[in-house]
């Protein structure tokens, strides 16, 4: 796989089993990785560096924060949300316009670690949002 | 560009109230051989941090952002040139787009330069030489 050059990562939203394990893997393909649920420092800082990930710890987290907080440039961000029960994962996706895949249950830690890994080869292959249908579906015929 | 060895032995001060902000400065000092590097995430901590390592390792150099919670950037540079009467030492400020307008408050305060968000490896090095002057 190849490395995300110059990515920043952001998880956002409290942190369990999950996203320890995948921020020590974001930790081993990238230097920036931080945790934060600000969105005026993740704006910045995926301005900086050129490309953001997002990494939400769960749906719900996530439904709130992409609700209340707005991200001026959309198409910057990668985002993957970490979701334990439920589809909600593609239409959050489709809703904020924005290019991801989502974890059903029950996965492993390692099974997690490992579409992060199939995440980041969408990242590094440059598919922006309007390839949306066909990250999603990627996901879910990989299901 | 070269950079002078007087400024690559300068101790810094980054002053964001973002951690990552804070580290993805520190990455282009550390990257151009900057290795004495302090910080603060608030105007307040980094007087306080100027003054305590005024008996140690006085700080030579500050990176600050412009807005911040708890003692905003042009808050810290009027407390460095009038209440700690540093009328030298160099300041640069950082600023987003968006508050462009108030870069004119921060010259009225005494920065010695200022730089936009985003910024380029090319443009920080040009502005940290020319802050240093």
């Amino acid at each position: 796989m190849n490395k995300p050059g110059e990515a920043i990562f952001y998880f956002v939203g409290p942190q369990n089993p999950e996203t320890t394990k995948l921020k020590e893997f974001a930790k081993s393909v990238s230097k920036h990785v931080f945790q934060t649920s600000n969105a005026e420092e993740i704006d910045q800082g995926s301005k900086q560096i050129g490309k953001g990930i997002l990494i939400f710890s769960d749906t719900k987290f996530a439904m709130n924060f992409l609700s209340e907080c707005s991200l001026p440039d959309v198409p910057l961000f990668k985002c993957l949300v970490i979701e334990k029960n439920g589809s909600y994962g593609p239409e959050i996706m489709k809703n904020f316009k924005l290019l991801g895949l989502h974890f059903y249950t029950p996965k492993t830690v390692s099974q997690c670690v490992e579409d992060l890994q199939k995440f980041l080869v969408l990242v590094e292959k440059e598919i922006s949002a309007d390839d949306l249908e066909f990250s999603v579906n990627l996901e879910i015929k990989g299901e | 560009m070269t950079i002078p060895a007087s400024l690559l032995s300068k101790h810094f001060l980054v002053v964001d109230d973002f951690e990552s902000m804070r580290m993805l400065v520190s990455d282009e000092l550390r990257k151009l051989g900057i290795s004495s590097i302090s910080y603060a995430s608030s105007g307040n901590e980094a007087l306080q941090k100027i003054k305590e390592y005024d008996q140690t390792d006085p700080v030579q150099y500050v990176i600050s952002d412009m807005v911040m919670e708890n003692g905003n950037g042009i808050e810290l540079i009027t407390a460095i040139r009038q209440t700690l009467n540093k009328k030298n030492l160099p300041i640069l400020m950082i600023t987003s787009k968006s508050d462009i307008a108030n870069v004119l408050d921060a010259v009225r305060a005494g920065v010695s330069n200022y730089m936009v968000k985003p910024w380029s490896e090319e443009e920080f090095i040009k502005k940290l030489m020319e802050s240093d002057k």
